[in-house]
């Protein structure tokens, strides 16, 4: 416990932590003022002459019945108010964002550490390498996961309150609530399971920009294995795990053709947990057996 | 109980250029108490065998004990007890120095006020809240040795503590590591600083090519080996070569010196043989004195580094230094 109290305390006093706090939470409310500003109602313009509601929002609003009125026939109002409702979709954007973020931490994280060759002198005091490697990656999930979750708060909060004084709330019921704080722990979560395969990327590097390469390959290269195999890139971490923050599982017309092949919340966890698993423990025992220098 | 047990010590490295023993066979005992120091040439192993004794390594094979613990096996038993310093100090260069100590202690449950008078020993007090980036080598090296007091430790393993350090900062690392010894803690010290070894080690042992060639106290090592006495006789070269003849013609093995003198070795006690060589052909004294060997000249000597001449105790300085290549 002394060593993994010693691991957080280190994470909370990194310049790193603070620097990328300060800065997503300073664009979060820079994004947000901008878009309080911006948040008009031109009632004049409001849609009239609606014969059905179009499908899509039905869909969002929970009310689909199953009558459908095509889309293109609607005429919709010119309200660009900040809705509360659009919340979801919000944190969906913002999600890749996170996760990047949380594989940055955990990745420079630990490359400090080849960097200053501090895990010699760490030795010295707990020679158990398996114990300090699992307290290290915990810390690490753990601190991730505690600045991802304010990170996350911070941003529904602030949209709640700029929906709430120049824009509209409407649509929004306690369900509703439960689905976003459902969307904020599948956010902190996918970003738990990026820092600890951030980690592992970086054990075997030995290098923080490692980590945030295979990111960015994975990024690119996912999609364009899934064109031409259709199955490959499911087999890869990186979009199962923003498909899982995406969660486009209950929407209406939702295909997993159009998904990576993946079906379900499980489907999209599964990838990124067996790797995060695989990397994490073939990189412990490397480090069990590595000579330190 | 030894404080430190290594018998049959080999780590063996592999690579495409070949197969290197840099630790081969290697036997030794530390006992507890006292400054043990390690001497070595570069590449001779020391730093090997430290990394070993402290788990950093897997030995390729042999047997380490620390305080009669198995290593690496039984090594997180008596690691609180053992403090080491490891080539150079490695702390997170962002955090100062204090704070770099402050989590090594909360890692291990270790009171902060511990902290404190560690950076207290090694004089470190007044830079504690600077980032580690920007010490001096030496003063990396206390915030080093401060690391190593934290545990309170029975046993000290220390790899070249001075390096780094201005004079007086030898001084107090010197004065430092004789007080850690004399309050019964055993301290194990590797240095290339021989007159360093000479003046705070109560034993040491050297190592070469990855063996053990000879441990003792300072003043075995310095006395084993050949003795050697210095002769000088009244009057010119003439003189001298007359009694560097004698001498040979005796059967001695000599060298004359250059500086009027001639340097003679002796077999135990046999001195006077010296001086009855020599008034047998006439040839009376001047001096006759014994040659004080250093340190470094038996580490020379044991290593298998060629000795240079040795030196005669009284020589001024710049003649010590003439005759050394």
């Amino acid at each position: 416990m002394n060593l993994f109290v010693a691991e957080l305390w280190r994470f909370r006093s990194r310049r790193v932590v603070w620097v990328l706090l300060v800065v997503v939470l300073g664009a979060i409310a820079l994004g947000m003022t901008v878009r309080a500003a911006t948040s008009t109602h031109d009632a004049s313009r409001t849609f009239i002459g609606v014969d059905g509601d179009c499908v899509d929002d039905l869909v969002v609003r929970g009310e689909f019945t199953g009558d459908t009125t095509p889309c293109e026939k609607l005429q919709f109002a010119d309200d660009d108010r900040a809705k509360l409702r659009d919340l979801h979709a919000v944190l969906r954007g913002f999600g890749p964002v996170f996760v990047l973020l949380a594989i940055t931490l955990a990745a420079s994280c630990l490359g400090a550490e080849f960097g200053a060759a501090s895990l010699s002198t760490q030795l010295l005091f707990e020679p158990r390498r398996v114990r300090v490697w699992v307290t290290k990656l915990s810390a690490v999930m753990v601190g991730v996961g505690v600045v991802i979750g304010v990170i996350t708060a911070f941003l529904a909060g602030t949209y709640s309150l700029v929906a709430a004084t120049r824009g509209t709330t409407e649509g929004v019921d306690r369900a509703w609530w439960s689905d976003r704080a459902l969307d904020g722990a599948r956010i902190v979560i996918a970003c738990m399971l990026g820092a600890a395969l951030g980690f592992a990327i970086t054990a075997f590097a030995r290098r923080t920009v490692a980590a945030l390469g295979v990111f960015v390959g994975l990024f690119i290269l996912e999609p364009l294995l899934y064109e031409v195999t259709d199955t490959f890139d499911a087999r890869l971490p990186l979009w199962p795990l923003l498909t899982f923050v995406f969660d486009p599982f209950s929407e209406f017309d939702f295909s997993a053709e159009n998904n990576f092949g993946l079906a379900s919340l499980g489907d999209a966890l599964l990838p990124p947990l067996v790797w995060t698993i695989t990397l994490v423990a073939l990189a412990g025992w490397r480090f069990r057996r590595a000579e330190i220098r | 109980m030894q404080a430190i047990e290594i018998s049959g010590l080999r780590k063996t490295y592999r690579s495409a250029r070949g197969v290197v023993n840099a630790v081969d066979g290697l036997d030794l005992a530390v006992g507890a108490g006292g400054v043990h120091g390690f001497l070595g040439a570069n590449g001779a192993g020391k730093t090997t065998t430290i990394r070993a004794l402290v788990g950093h390594l897997h030995a390729t094979a042999g047997e380490i004990r620390l305080l009669g613990h198995s290593v690496p096996h039984d090594l997180p038993k008596v690691i609180d007890r053992v403090g080491a310093l490891v080539e150079q100090p490695s702390f997170f260069p962002n955090f100062s120095g204090r704070r770099n100590l402050a989590l090594l202690a909360r890692s291990r449950g270790i009171p902060q006020t511990r902290v404190s008078a560690a950076l207290d020993t090694v004089g470190l007090a007044d830079r504690a809240g600077s980032r580690f980036a920007t010490y001096s080598l030496g003063m990396k090296q206390r915030l080093g040795v401060a690391a190593v007091l934290l545990k309170d430790p029975e046993v000290l393993i220390l790899d070249e503590p001075a390096n780094g350090l201005d004079p007086p900062g030898i001084l107090e690392m010197r004065t430092l590591l004789r007080r850690l010894g004399e309050e019964g803690r055993t301290v194990f010290v590797s240095s290339h600083i021989l007159s360093e070894v000479e003046q705070t080690c109560d034993r040491v042992s050297v190592i070469a090519h990855g063996r053990l060639v000879r441990s003792g106290t300072v003043r075995e090592l310095m006395a084993g080996g050949e003795s050697r006495f210095a002769v000088s006789v009244p009057g010119g070269s003439a003189q001298l070569a007359a009694a560097a003849q004698a001498l040979r013609r005796a059967g001695f093995d000599l060298e004359v010196t250059g500086d009027g003198q001639i340097s003679v070795a002796v077999e135990g006690e046999a001195a006077s043989r010296v001086t009855a060589a020599l008034s047998a052909t006439g040839i009376h004294l001047s001096l006759l004195m014994p040659i004080e060997r250093t340190l470094e000249d038996a580490f020379l000597e044991l290593t298998g580094t060629p000795p240079t001449a040795p030196v005669a105790a009284p020589a001024p300085p710049q003649q010590s230094s003439e005759r050394r290549p």
